[in-house]
């Protein structure tokens, strides 16, 4: 109840700020604008033959999309609550560290889960042009759904490791851009065979690109969640650190 | 019963010893006033009652919880204003309040009764609509009291309450400290002092991370006031006024201080109490027909006391 009243309070702190208008337009400008790009240069120069395809080449851009947007919207949520002190008469009330970490989370979820709910326009309009393969849709706005979570988990992370916006907001985007480049998208192509069992397997973009398929895959569901709880659990972690000994 | 338990607490910052062991206690109904120069530690110390810093050592028990081992417990109980005022600025005054008590588990009639009252205690009627971004000092500073008191906390620790208000603010939240002090325990930080002697019936005096001093006001200032002064101006030659105020019984030493045109001033100083010592060079002064100006007994004042125990300012 606590980490909800938290999250409703950051919520409101997004909407009254100029973040949450920024996120969810560049957000929407970027993935709803791109897709009919795609869609005219596809028909325009016979890229692609099936519509379906339009479709996993435009999902396949939304880590990109979150690589830049969701540390932007987690930049926020910790490094003002320590400038300001805040933090000092938080925790003077009876909540736990853990439910103040909730609480900024689920706020920030939300607000990423507004954003992917305003791009289901486009999988409809590709539902009217012919037949709209279901499986692999909903398979990846799960998949976004657990990477911009795993994202916006690091974002906090770092907000409160780092203190301070600007900071927190480069060293998320570089360590977000390196889960989406590991793997077959880019790193292996200059490291030895052998390490490309591991970087796929933490590759964000491998297993984004796994569930975009339609396949019921639980490891990846499975690795989202749990690097998301790795990162909560590390945030509550260095609060606490603050209150030193 | 003890309120708050302090016993040996110390914290350190790095290689800064910021306490250096402190103990005291608080009753239920008592005002503690925590005063000491600043970087002394009173905030620090507060900073650990209320949870935001674990101690290095030592232990405290508020309302027979331990601050470590039942800390959500304690702060429960506690109402809490930091120093500095940190408020959430993109929150009204009243929607600041309604979060505050909904993070306490409050809700429904009893949040909107609390805040109606607290809004009214602190005065902050006009405002209660308005972004806090917006106020004042003097009014945020009232919505920090007012989110300290709304739960009806039985402890309240209040750190420099009334930095930034105005004469008329400060006498009206002394007295509202005053009233909530009368059924709950208080603790007020603060280096105003006049502020503490006012409203607090019990002082602590912080110096270096030690309590130098524990006492009611007029003990503290009794202890400098063992013996006493008094200036004594008179119509006459200073010789004269030495000579005649020197055989006055008990007087230690008599200074002078300054001579205009037919017009002494001295500085006596003797070992028995002030009203009684005024009384006597009056008499003296009387009987040789010395027409007294001024006879001014000076008091030991709790700035003093706290100048005398805080003056070595330089860490050791």
């Amino acid at each position: 109840m606590v980490s909800l009243t938290i999250a409703a309070k950051e919520f409101k702190g997004f909407l009254s700020s100029a973040v949450a208008y920024i996120f969810l337009a560049a957000f929407i400008l970027w993935l709803n604008g791109s897709y009919f790009v795609w869609q005219k240069l596809g028909t325009t120069y016979n890229f692609f033959t099936v519509q379906s395809t339009v479709l996993d080449v435009w999902f396949s851009m939304v880590p990109m999309a979150f690589v830049l947007l969701v540390p932007a919207l987690a930049m926020k949520l910790w490094p003002d609550e320590l400038k300001t002190g805040t933090i000092e008469l938080l925790m003077s009330y009876p909540v736990k560290t853990r439910q103040i970490v909730m609480g900024k989370f689920l706020a920030g979820l939300f607000l990423i889960l507004v954003g992917l709910a305003l791009t289901l326009v486009v999988p409809w309009t590709v539902g009217q042009y012919g037949e709209l393969d279901r499986g692999p849709v909903i398979g990846a706005y799960l998949a976004s759904a657990l990477v911009g979570g795993a994202f916006l988990a690091v974002g906090l992370f770092m907000g409160a490791l780092c203190r301070e916006q600007v900071t927190a907001f480069i060293v998320t985007a570089l360590i977000c851009l390196a889960l989406v480049l590991m793997g077959d998208t880019l790193t292996n192509l200059f490291l030895p065979q052998s390490w490309h069992g591991i970087t796929n397997a933490l590759s964000f973009s491998v297993r984004f690109d796994d569930l975009g398929r339609g396949v019921a895959n639980f490891p990846s569901v499975i690795y989202f969640l749990s690097f998301t709880v790795v990162c909560l659990v590390l945030n509550v972690a260095v609060v606490e650190c603050r209150k030193g000994r | 019963m003890a309120m708050i338990q302090v016993e040996e607490l110390r914290k350190n910052y790095g290689s800064f010893r910021a306490l250096q062991g402190i103990s005291f206690t608080v009753d239920r109904g008592e005002i503690l006033g925590f005063l000491g120069p600043n970087g002394a530690g009173k905030t620090t110390t507060m900073k650990i009652l209320t949870g935001f810093l674990n101690p290095s050592g030592g232990r405290a028990v508020v309302a027979g919880h331990d601050i470590l081992e039942n800390s959500v417990e304690v702060r429960r109980l506690l109402g809490y204003l930091p120093e500095h005022t940190p408020l959430y600025e993109d929150l009204s005054v009243e929607g600041y309040l309604r979060y505050c008590g909904r993070l306490r588990r409050m809700s429904g009639s009893r949040l909107s009764d609390r805040i109606r009252a607290v809004i009214g205690l602190t005065d902050l009627g006009p405002k209660s609509r308005a972004l806090i971004k917006t106020l004042s000092k003097g009014y945020r500073q009232r919505v920090g009291i007012a989110q300290a008191l709304l739960h009806e906390p039985e402890i309240i620790i209040l750190d420099e309450p009334t930095v930034g208000l105005d004469p008329n603010q400060v006498m009206d939240v002394r007295q509202l400290i005053r009233d909530v002090g009368r059924d709950r325990t208080v603790i007020l930080c603060s280096h105003i002092l006049s502020e503490v002697e006012a409203v607090c019936g019990r002082v602590l005096i912080v110096h270096q991370g030690r309590i130098v001093a524990n006492g009611a006001p007029a003990t503290l200032t009794s202890e400098l006031n063992r013996g006493a002064t008094c200036e004594v101006v008179a119509a006459c030659a200073p010789e004269r006024l030495q000579g005649e105020l020197s055989a006055v019984g008990g007087v230690t030493s008599v200074e002078p201080r300054s001579f205009e045109e037919g017009r002494a001033a001295v500085r006596v100083r003797a070992d028995r109490d002030g009203s009684e010592l005024a009384a006597e060079l009056a008499r003296a002064l009387s009987q040789q027909s010395i027409p007294l100006l001024r006879l001014a007994p000076e008091r030991a004042t709790l700035e003093d006391v706290f100048r005398s125990l805080t003056r070595d300012t330089g860490r050791k």
